[in-house]
């Protein structure tokens, strides 16, 4: 008894400690908020930029594609979350995901976002001439690449335009755009006013805060064509 | 080929440049069409106002303008602590001070004294486009800075949204004091379009009710209790000269003017129930409008002044009637619920803006006169009396709060709400005045 | 009873092993959490291919110069006349970009911030302007190089 009795101290500490040590363990250190709370400046993301691209084609560019962006985007964040340790890495890899879809698979993202342009131009017809056209000539999978970056340019002028109280639906102008193939809108052009100067102005607003715009890569692409935009502004959501 | 001729011949280089040409607009440029936007407030900035006399200004014109133009909900006003300069004259606008914001319009200028009065030179930058809108001076007399102030809000207003401001106008309304008591009082007053500016047009110890204005802005009608029974009369705002028009027996209520000015609609019950007359002003002579056993009341003209709406209770329920002036031909204009009343057609004509009960509750509401879809457009119960601003965007209307009448205004499409400050006492029965 | 005690001490001076057993376990999780105690700022430096400056996202970016003389530029207000480095921009104090950024940020909250530092230009310095940045609220900055062909070789 006596003997139990003496290694019953230091068995119970030897307890106590492995208890904290597994809590230790087990606690969740991957967001410590205290410890970044006692520290006096938080940790910032820095990225490194070229301010000049090495050559005029560089693949990794056109993540014009709506759906590959958000993807690379969301990755850097859930890496940061799970591991802030590796600082420098988390930007490392999402790099080359984001370039890796458009450097090999051209052809294969474009093609879900066509059937959603053609609804939005809504001419069959002109679906039908897209496909013939592809079949003349081999180098024509170009115009279903172009989808994507006519969609991308719709949503980004679409999302900048607000109209004025005065505008009504049955209202239409055209703009002439021109752009570079940096994708920087060079000048916005009045081609046809819908004879309300606010709702003119509303548009034209629209174009040049939604710019830069994404363009193809391939210079021959873009100067056939994004070199010159024509964007008619009709609106058919207003309330009369 | 071509290259070898081109180097020879002027003439083929043309060539060579037409087929280029030609080959560029058979590939076709590209054509988009945008057919949907989102309708987010314009990003403006109103830089405080320079004020070019000596010691202090009376009051900063820019924050005026700022609230004006906020009010109208179609804009995002920046704060001028935000501002990263504060500009007064075009030429010491750095664009990119802006854009790097994403500020859309810049409103700036300033303001000195003169002899007569003030002038404000002010100018009205668009950032994206690196161009002046507009730049000029208005004057004004001493101590009408307010005033000043809204006729540019007006101004800037009309520039980018494409309809005349309505900023300059005026409101007229009823306060009641103490009701129920002995020292019951009721005002006529008459206020600035944001509320400031309150000037008391008539004070009495009987109710005041249905206050409206003259097309021109210059006279008031309104029916009055003082003499113990309703009389409608009309009153100069300028002079405070009064005239009685009717006091019939019985009912003598709603006077609304023609848009010509020249006729008054109201409601008299001397042939035994309420039914609408019109009043020539010239003549005097009186024509009745409808005649029907039920009560036909709160009469108003369309735009065009060819036809009278009102509120009948001639199908059972109090709905929204038409009537044609000349031809005396009847339409019924509301059929979504058991309650619409006190309507006003708005200037274009295509809606309705009447007193709508849903649920036991009144709500303000539109309806679209062509598809006949009821939007409401107040969330606050016992709303009455709408009045629409003369460009149509928004409207006025009186309702209740912790028991209190006050004045809300609502936008036309419903998106922007706001209360006007009250003082003291009971607000009711606004009208919002035509272009002054 | 008695013969029990000498038995005891050795005995007890076994125990001394848990304590050992926690250092160590302390030890471990002190590795564990020591990077997460060190802090400063997130740099991410691929040395050579640089994403090229990201097109197309947001246009009008606030541009922090900083020269080799420590000098800050922004590029707001009125330039200055052709300067080197700080050509078309307007010279700042620190101060003076915590305040600009601030009210930029408290009405652009997503605009994309990027400091051009010159090679020559210290660590601290760049540190600094970033926790000035940081402290207007804005959330990451884009450090501009130069692509290695054209600039002295490395990324900056």
């Amino acid at each position: 008894m006596a003997e139990l009795r003496a290694y019953l101290w230091p068995l119970a500490w030897a307890l106590l400690f492995h208890a904290v040590a597994l809590v230790l363990f087990s606690a969740n250190w991957s967001s410590p908020p205290a410890l970044r709370q006692s520290s006096t400046t938080e940790p910032m993301r820095a990225e490194l930029l070229t301010l000049v691209a090495p050559a005029p084609k560089p693949a990794p560019k056109p993540k014009a594609k709506p759906r590959p962006a958000p993807k690379a985007k969301s990755k850097p964040k859930a890496q940061k979350k799970a591991a802030p340790a590796p600082l420098a890495e988390a930007p490392v890899p999402a790099r080359p995901e984001k370039a890796a879809p458009e450097r090999n698979a051209p052809p294969m993202v474009p093609e879900p976002e066509k059937p959603s342009l053609q609804e939005l131009l809504g001419t069959d017809f002109e679906d039908a001439l897209a496909a013939e056209a592809g079949a003349a000539s081999e180098g024509e999978a170009r115009p279903e690449a172009l989808g994507s970056y006519e969609a991308d340019l719709m949503a980004r002028i679409v999302s900048q335009w607000s109209r004025p109280p005065s505008a009504r639906n049955g209202m239409s102008c055209d703009l002439r755009l021109a752009l570079v193939p940096t994708g920087e809108l060079v000048s916005v052009t009045l081609v046809r006013s819908s004879g309300n100067a606010a709702f003119d102005r509303s548009a034209e607003l629209a174009v040049r805060r939604a710019a830069p715009f994404q363009v193809p890569e391939d210079p021959a692409v873009f100067d056939a064509y994004f070199r010159s935009v024509t964007v008619t502004f009709s609106p058919n959501d207003l309330r009369y | 080929m071509v290259l070898a001729f081109s180097g020879r011949h002027p003439l083929s280089l043309l060539l060579l440049w037409i087929a280029l040409a030609l080959a560029a607009s058979a590939r076709g440029e590209l054509a988009i069409e945008i057919t949907q936007g989102v309708d987010a407030p314009v990003p403006v900035a109103v830089v405080p106002f320079a004020w070019q006399g000596r010691g202090r200004p009376p009051e900063d014109l820019g924050k005026i303008i700022r609230f004006d133009l906020a009010r109208s909900g179609q804009f995002a006003m920046t704060a001028p602590e935000d501002m990263l300069s504060l500009p007064s004259r075009p030429e010491e606008l750095y664009v990119r001070d802006w854009r790097v914001q994403g500020i859309a319009y810049v409103l700036l200028g300033s303001v000195r004294p003169t002899e007569s009065g003030l002038e404000a030179r002010y100018a009205l930058f668009d950032v994206f486009a690196e161009r002046l809108l507009f730049e000029e001076t208005l004057e004004a007399r001493a101590g009408q800075l307010r005033a000043l102030a809204h006729r540019i809000s007006d101004r800037a207003y009309e520039q980018l949204t494409g309809i005349p401001g309505a900023f300059s106008t005026r409101l007229l309304y009823v306060v009641a004091q103490n009701i129920a008591t002995e020292a019951e009082t009721f005002r006529l007053e008459m206020a600035d379009a944001d509320g400031a500016n309150a000037q008391t047009l008539l004070k009495s110890r009987e109710p005041i009710l249905s206050a409206s204005w003259s097309p021109d802005g210059q006279t008031v009608v309104y029916v009055s209790f003082e003499t113990g029974k309703p009389a409608i009369y009309l009153q100069e705002i300028a002079t405070g000269r009064r005239e009685k028009l009717t006091d019939f027996e019985g009912l003598n209520g709603s006077p609304v003017f023609s848009p010509d000015g020249m006729e008054l609609a109201l409601v008299l019950s001397a042939g035994g129930n309420p039914d609408i007359f019109v009043l020539n002003l010239e003549t005097r002579k009186l024509r009745q409008l409808t005649r029907h056993f039920a009560i036909d009341t709160e009469p108003s003209w369309t735009a065009d002044g060819e036809a009278v709406i009102f509120t009948s209770n001639r199908g059972g329920g109090p709905q929204i009637y038409k009537m044609n002036v000349r031809s005396r031909a009847i339409e019924r204009l509301t059929f979504v619920g058991d309650y619409n009343a006190r309507a006003r057609v708005l200037a274009d004509g295509r809606y309705l803006i009447f007193v709508h009960r849903q649920d036991g509750i009144f709500h303000i509401a539109t309806q679209d006169l062509e598809r006949g879809t009821v939007q409401i457009l107040t969330e606050t119960s016992l709303d009455e009396s709408p009045s629409v601003a003369p460009n149509g965007s928004m409207a006025i209307y009186a309702t209740r709060s912790n028991g209190r009448g006050i004045l809300a205004v609502v936008s036309i499409d419903g998106r922007v709400k706001y209360r006007l400050p009250s003082t003291e006492g009971d607000v009711r029965e606004p009208a919002w005045s035509p272009f002054l | 009873m008695r013969h029990d005690r000498p038995r005891r001490r050795p005995v007890s001076e076994i125990n001394v092993v848990p304590y050992i057993d926690v250092m160590l376990v302390l030890l471990v999780i002190f590795m564990a959490t020591a990077p997460l105690l060190m802090q400063g700022v997130e740099v991410a430096l691929p040395a050579a291919d640089n994403a090229p400056l990201k097109k197309a996202e947001e246009s009008d970016p606030l541009v922090v110069t900083i020269d080799a003389q420590g000098q800050l530029w922004l590029n707001l207000g009125m330039p200055a006349a052709g300067e080197g480095r700080g050509r078309g921009a307007t010279r700042v104090s620190l101060g003076n970009l915590a305040d600009q950024a601030t009210k930029i940020l408290n009405t652009r909250p997503t605009i994309p911030v990027f400091v051009r530092g010159d090679a020559a230009v210290t660590y601290g310095a760049v540190i600094e302007v970033m926790s000035v940045l940081q402290k207007a609220g804005v959330r990451g900055v884009g450090l501009v190089t130069e692509p290695p062909e054209l600039g002295s070789a490395g990324g900056r």
